[in-house]
């Protein structure tokens, strides 16, 4: 049975591992929990992109322009190969709206001071030439990024460890003990153990982890469906979304039926090994990981139709993670009104890897007493009515 | 076993042998992911792509329960397969766009 830690971290997600390394870094003795293996929820169920172009512009953006500053560190902080690169990402528009849309957007970037590029429909052709001969126009993100989570998730995970943080995967939390407003124990499968704070980093999973506590937090899991196609050669270089992607992201997405699980779209990269991803839909459908046959034809059919190569290769799976979703789109870095030491970081939908080591470095340096509560303030779950638990 | 080759054969260094053909994983990566942490099939792949490849862990899958079950004690009948997920052997992009849409 494990001894006591002054702060148990629940989850072994990208923000749990960090969350874990950046106390461990600043001397808090720390432990963290996951029900399964280091990685093995959303963290190894998600694609490789660390994005500026889809960020809505306010307080997401500016943690993912601190984000991505920090990634560009984390190579050799962390002294692994995380396949890290600078690679740019392009919004790409399939007709004139579209290209209305994404020069709006270049505009707005370029307003607030973060570098955008607008790309006509030749230039596209050829700076990009694996795009089809329709598209119309390009958003180019200079300053994109992609990463390999797993790699990533794992390199926190150990420098952790060597830092002294107790890493235990396969403890599922059973229960949190509260006395006095006062966290006291956190209660898992494999014995008890006493501490004063935990840090719910459960991705998906932590309304559950909340609800031990007595706290509602408004997160629902989203299931994105993916495809891996066989190893290729470079054909392209970048992280490419189809306009649509963004565009259907604003419509509503419950009930039933095909064009309810946000099919239209597409965003792909090709990783170091040469496999291309190819993502994602987008559909509520509870803790269901299973890939539906219409979610992966669309992905085939929408990837093949913006990058005409992708029809030639060999599709070699699928896959599908949960995105913990909120209400407006903004990942939940809170403390606890009720009970203080208890703080939440998660709800960060599709965008923890990229957010992740941001979040855990502001959630370390919070319980240190390093920064002051304003500066996450826009991620408090007071923004919220009481009671509000859903999407609609 | 017999997948993949076994490297200076004869000589005194230490043997080695690919385990994941189409990953090119080593059997001493293998039981290096296991002694990092890992517990379960699913684990190994996530640390060592053993089971990524073309083939989908169908011709490794077995060896790396082998070692997993040698390393850890667990018996070969409680490990549990990775996942198995669609398609069910690599098939051309194009054929999943012209397949009709009646669903």
């Amino acid at each position: 049975m494990p001894k006591g830690a002054e702060v148990v971290v629940v989850g072994g997600g990208i923000i749990g591992v960090s969350v874990a390394y950046y106390l461990a870094q600043r001397g808090v003795d720390v432990a963290l929990l996951d029900q399964g293996d280091i990685a093995s929820g959303t963290s190894s169920h998600c694609m490789a992109g660390l994005q500026l172009c889809t960020k809505t512009i306010g307080p997401k953006l500016e943690l993912a322009l601190e984000g991505i500053k920090l990634h560009h560190q984390l190579e050799e902080e962390l002294g692994e190969d995380l396949e890290f690169k600078e690679c740019g990402g392009w919004i790409v528009a399939q007709n004139e709206a579209e290209a209305d849309f994404v020069a709006s957007r270049v505009a707005d970037y370029i307003r607030v001071g973060v570098d955008m590029e607008f790309v006509d429909a030749p230039e596209c052709q050829a700076r990009q030439p694996v795009l089809a001969d329709h598209v119309t126009a390009s958003l180019y993100s200079p300053r994109d990024c992609q990463v390999n989570p797993l790699y990533l998730t794992m390199a926190f995970m150990r420098r952790a460890e060597a830092l002294g943080a107790r890493i235990l995967p396969f403890h599922r939390v059973t229960g949190i003990e509260v006395r006095d407003h006062a966290i006291c124990s956190v209660a898992t499968d494999e014995g008890e153990i006493p501490t004063h704070g935990v840090v719910n980093a459960a991705g998906p999973w932590a309304p559950a982890i909340a609800q031990m506590a007595g706290i509602d937090l408004p997160i629902v899991p989203r299931r994105g469906q993916i495809l891996v196609t066989e190893p290729a050669p470079p054909l392209w270089n970048g992280l490419i979304l189809s306009a649509d992607y963004l565009l259907s992201k604003k419509m509503p997405s419950s009930g039933s039926g095909v064009s309810a699980q946000m099919l239209s779209g597409v965003v792909t990269n090709q990783v170091k090994r040469g496999n291309c991803l190819i993502g994602s839909t987008r559909c509520f459908a509870g803790y269901d990981i299973r890939n539906t046959y219409e979610g992966i034809q669309a992905l085939a059919r929408n990837s093949a139709r913006l990058i005409p190569a992708i029809a030639q290769l060999h599709i070699i799976r699928s896959y599908a993670g949960l995105r913990p979703a909120t209400p407006d789109g903004l990942p939940i870095i809170d403390r606890s009104k009720v009970l203080p030491d208890f703080i939440t970081a998660a709800g960060h939908e599709g965008d923890a890897i990229c957010l992740g080591p941001i979040t855990g470095l502001r959630v370390a340096q919070w319980i240190t007493g390093e920064i002051e509560d304003r500066v996450l303030a826009p991620f408090a779950a007071g923004r919220f009515q009481p009671e509000q638990g859903s999407e609609s | 076993m017999k997948c993949g080759v076994s490297s200076e054969k004869g000589s005194n260094k230490v043997q080695d042998r690919i385990i994941c053909r189409c990953e090119e994983v080593l059997e001493s990566e293998i039981r290096q992911a296991i002694r990092d942490g890992a517990r379960t099939l699913t684990g190994i792949k996530l640390r060592t792509r053993a089971g990524m490849g073309l083939c989908q862990g169908k011709t490794c899958q077995k060896l790396v329960a082998r070692i997993l079950a040698e390393e850890t004690g667990q018996s070969i009948s409680e490990i549990m397969p990775i996942t198995q997920r669609a398609p069910c052997r690599p098939i051309k992009a194009s054929t999943l766009v012209a397949e009709p849409t009646d669903a």
